[in-house]
């Protein structure tokens, strides 16, 4: 198709008027189908049973013919564009050879811009060019449409979402970083103490120092029961926690049923991002579980974020030839760098009413995204955020990784089904988070600064009366399978875990009336027990061993009869809490071949007090430091990759 | 329908626990527990002839906490006073056979009725609902269990092997059911055994009745049936009420074993814990409450059976 002569001379000259007609109102949509059908049969672009398959899913999605080709990936986007323009007839135009007129972006139209796909092009006496990818969408129209000094091309999604990161990329990468810290300025991270804490904590050490310098040996008592009286509170809670979830009802559940019970055509578009960093291998993974989801793929709306100076990732992208559905972000370098920000970035041009984010080496169960459309209809409309539950693929790989499928399935089958049940904060896992999009923009998104963004934005959705669900679907993973790594990734977390609970206890009264008294326990017993837990671990071992190696009675000054029974006590529920816990929830999961392995669970916990002090260590020198987790080092990635590449 | 409105049926019929009763409730759990305490530590403190009070204070305190149970069960308040009233006497006279003893043997005892009953309830919600939590109850009850006396706990372990092992085995291995089953008792009786054996030179702890070097044990065979004095009547009428309304089940079969084998155990010599008639009575009359507590007489001829039952050791006592 060759554009007119208006639009050519709009092109190079941009004071003379182009002459394409404007459609005065959006045709009927029956009539546009097989009209953008026959146009794209005629075309050759699509054969008759494509259009016909296309036909059908359009008659169970309710999408638009347009979507729906797109989605299938039968035809190249720019030749559709082509045609979809021919169709209006509208012109069509390449933005990538005739770039938009910056100047006439608006800041305060950045998100419509996005949301609408489509953009300010160019102004030619007083009348304004806007290049669409979407010429009918009634929000569109009913912005535009009946502007007299108005027209519109028709180019590309994909050249609108490359456009509007060239125009307002740094705009949005200022947002991602500062946007938080200026919208709520008390839950940024960014500040690790504020100046209240540290003249507290400054004043606690010294009251401590002074009282260890007039009586040494009470002080010590006294800080080593309360220590372990927390302590076995902490654990007592997680027991309960547990004991709840062996339940069967415990949770959210959506059956099978209820899945097949929702329509297609009902469902809305679902934003899924893939933030990703130097992670080429994995990425084949996702794409083929991304494939394999049962949901329309005319209503998804992936994107793959990735870092701009990750070209190896970009490049190993753009090589598996993905359809439509799939986008890739380039976020602009800028510190930190981190993946919360990397997401902020990536909202700014989220189209979904729903929202999620997968790691890259995730494998979700195909009807998960429906699960989680029922589940938000099931809940009431104060739910923010639905939580699937985690695990991994490579369990049996070695020691490790065994380990760590104990301990997430103590975390994502027992313990976050029943903070849910109990209606108390939930610390969000790191990927499989399903957003109400609306509700995420509202509480500021991500904390860039926070290196677990996700368990803080838990926090601040309970803060804002916001409720969180975990549902009964799994999303699988790669565990850890290296040690080195796996400190790393220990330590991030625990890292931002002291920095979550720093944030959140700058106003202690306040958070305890916005998250009643129950949440504020809980958030002090499985957040706070979290970090203590890792970081005391050692002394509890510790004068147990000597005093087993030497039967020393020196050891009695500092512990009385009652501090010695709480010690041991934790010494003892603690460990047998750790063992037993774990062993339930791969009962739960009818993983039986991990319950014997649960026995060496204490030894693991002295590597969870390894990455605590590593946590610590950082949180002094580099607070903000994102330690990557390398992905796709199991020695079960190239089988699944090879799985994934030869799904249809 | 002019009975079901009558005040005596809205008296002693079944309700449900009511709103305002709760606070009641936290008000009696408090208060009972402030009695045992008190009760523990007057007996402590005081000793010798005043040491009669505290067996009194820590049966009313038994009494009001089963009484609240029994009502949380179901039982309408009047229905849950009588019976924890007509059981005080049988309380009373068990609690008043301590009193010669150290506060150790008080509570080692009474820890063993408590924890009869406890695993007698969890083995009811069984019965009700299979799944992961009954059994994960059980196996943390056990472990709290490694306190009580080594035939108490080897008996529980034995009836929960008997009655969670067939289910088990037909959804996870031997080794697993196992694992699940007896985990919490077995790291808890390695710490508590490895620690006990080490502590004369270093950590010193409270001394627990898991000693096993003590191997005296006082009950002989004709002290069997001795018990049946007043504990084994009310104990064998709970058991029929319940068998002629259709309610025995799996915690009554525990109970009848447990008894055998606690009796069997005890007529050996050389066996060790210290578990005296005394102690197996308390431990009959926690089963028979619990039992009480799990599905309550419907009935009430019934009730009033079980009532008299309970009574008959303390009128027969007064007419003594």
């Amino acid at each position: 198709m060759s554009p007119n002569t208006g639009v050519r001379q709009a092109r190079e000259q941009p004071s003379r008027e182009p002459t394409a007609p404007v459609p005065e109102s959006s045709p009927a949509p029956a009539v546009q189908r097989v009209q953008l059908g026959q146009l794209l049969l005629r075309a050759s672009l699509l054969s008759e049973g494509q259009l016909e398959e296309a036909l059908a899913q359009q008659a169970r999605w309710g999408s638009r013919l347009g979507d729906i080709v797109l989605a299938s990936g039968w035809v190249r986007p720019l030749d559709f564009y082509r045609v979809l323009a021919e169709h209006f007839h509208l012109d069509f135009v390449n933005l990538l050879e005739y770039p938009v007129d910056a100047s006439l972006f608006e800041s305060a139209c950045y998100n419509e811009y996005a949301q609408l796909l489509y953009l300010p092009w160019r102004k030619i006496q007083d009348t304004l060019w806007l290049a669409t990818a979407d010429p009918v969408s009634p929000e569109f129209l009913a912005r535009w449409g009946n502007r007299a000094n108005v027209r519109f091309v028709v180019t590309s999604k994909f050249d609108v979402l490359w456009e509007l990161q060239r125009v307002a990329g740094a705009a949005f990468s200022r947002h991602a970083v500062y946007g938080l810290a200026r919208f709520d300025p008390e839950r940024s991270a960014s500040t690790v103490l504020s100046k209240p804490q540290s003249e507290g904590f400054l004043a606690l050490a010294l009251l401590f120092v002074s009282v260890l310098l007039i009586a040494p040996f009470p002080a010590i008592v006294f800080l080593n029961g309360v220590i372990n009286g927390f302590l076995l509170l902490s654990f007592l809670f997680r027991t309960a926690l547990c004991w709840m979830s062996c339940a069967d009802q415990v949770g959210l559940s959506v059956s099978d049923e209820e899945v097949a019970a929702l329509l297609d055509a009902d469902l809305p578009v679902y934003t899924i991002l893939v933030p990703m960093y130097h992670e080429p291998k994995v990425l084949p993974i996702l794409a083929g579980a991304l494939r394999k989801l049962d949901y329309p793929r005319s209503k998804l709306d992936i994107k793959l974020v990735l870092e701009e100076d990750d070209t190896e990732t970009i490049e190993a992208a753009k090589k598996l030839a993905l359809d439509a559905t799939f986008e890739i972000v380039r976020v602009p370098h800028s510190l930190p760098k981190t993946k919360p920000k990397a997401c902020n970035y990536a909202l700014r041009l989220a189209r979904g009413k729903y929202l999620t984010i997968y790691d890259a080496e995730d494998q979700p169960e195909p009807d998960q995204l429906k699960k989680v459309v029922a589940a938000f209809r099931k809940l009431g409309s104060d739910t923010a955020c639905i939580q699937a539950r985690l695990n991994y693929y490579n369990a049996e790989e070695n020691w490790l990784t065994r380990m760590f499928t104990l301990e997430y399935s103590l975390w994502f089958d027992m313990f976050l089904p029943a903070l849910d049940r109990l209606r108390v904060p939930i610390p969000l896992g790191g990927t499989s988070n399903h957003f109400d999009l609306v509700k995420l923009r509202r509480v500021g998104a991500w904390d860039p600064f926070n290196v677990t963004e996700d368990a803080d934005l838990g926090l601040r959705f309970a803060a804002r009366g916001y409720h969180v669900g975990v549902v009964n679907s799994v999303t699988y993973e790669e565990a850890n399978s290296r040690l080195g790594n796996w400190i790393r990734q220990r330590s991030r977390w625990i890292k931002g875990y002291i920095k979550t609970w720093l944030v959140n206890m700058r106003h202690p009264v306040k958070l305890l009336e916005q998250v009643g008294w129950r949440g504020f326990l809980s958030f002090q017993l499985f957040v706070g027990g979290t970090i203590l837990s890792g970081l005391i671990y050692p002394f509890l071992l510790v004068p147990f061993i000597i005093w087993f190696v030497t039967r020393t009675g020196e050891l009695h000054r500092f512990f009385p009869p009652l501090i010695l029974a709480v010690s041991m006590g934790n010494l003892i529920v603690g460990n047998t809490c750790l063992i037993y816990l774990s062993m339930l929830a791969v009962a739960k999961r009818r993983h039986h071949a991990l319950l014997p392995h649960a026995l060496t669970a204490p030894l693991y916990w002295l590597l969870q007090s390894v990455a605590a002090y590593k946590a610590l260590w950082q949180l002094v020198r580099k607070p903000f430091y994102w330690e990557k987790t390398l992905h796709g080092i199991s020695k079960f990635t190239p089988a699944e990759v090879a799985r994934a590449n030869s799904a249809p | 329908m002019a009975l079901a409105s009558s005040p005596l049926r809205k008296l002693l019929g079944p309700t449900p626990l009511r709103k305002h009763e709760t606070l009641w409730a936290r008000l009696v759990c408090v208060g009972a527990s402030g009695i045992v305490v008190a009760g523990v530590l007057h007996g402590v403190g005081l000793g010798g002839s005043t040491r009669t009070a505290a067996p009194f204070s820590i049966a009313l305190a038994l009494g009001a906490l089963w009484c609240f149970h029994l009502r949380t069960s179901g039982l309408s308040a009047c229905w849950s006073a009588l019976f924890a009233g007509s059981l005080f006497g049988l309380w009373r006279s068990q609690c008043a056979a301590f009193s010669s003893a150290n506060w150790g043997t008080w509570c080692s005892s009474l820890g063993c009725g408590v924890f009869v009953y406890a695993m007698l309830c969890v083995l009811s919600a069984y019965g009700r609902e299979r799944g992961l939590q009954p059994l994960a109850t059980i196996a943390l009850i056990l472990a709290i269990g490694v306190v009580a006396r080594p035939p108490v706990i080897v008996g529980c372990i034995l009836v929960s092997l008997m009655i969670f092992i067939d289910e088990r085995l037909r959804t996870a291995g031997l080794l697993s059911s196992l694992l699940l089953l007896f985990t919490p008792v077995g790291l808890c009786g390695v710490f508590l055994g490895i620690m006990n054996h080490f502590s004369p030179g270093g950590f010193s702890l409270a001394e627990w009745n898991w000693n096993l070097a003590e191997s005296t044990f006082d009950i002989h065979a004709a002290e069997l049936l001795h018990v049946g004095s007043g504990t084994l009547l009310f104990l064998l009428v709970v058991l029929g009420v319940r068998f002629l309304e259709k309610k025995a089940g799996t915690p009554d079969l525990a109970l009848v074993i447990l008894y055998l084998f606690l009796g069997l155990v005890g007529t050996m010599r050389g066996i060790p814990g210290r578990l005296s008639v005394d102690d197996l009575r308390l431990i009959l009359t926690c089963g028979g409450c619990a039992l009480l507590v799990v599905a309550p007489p419907s009935r009430p001829p019934a009730r009033v059976a079980v009532c008299v039952a309970a009574m008959v050791p303390s009128i027969v006592g007064v007419w003594l």
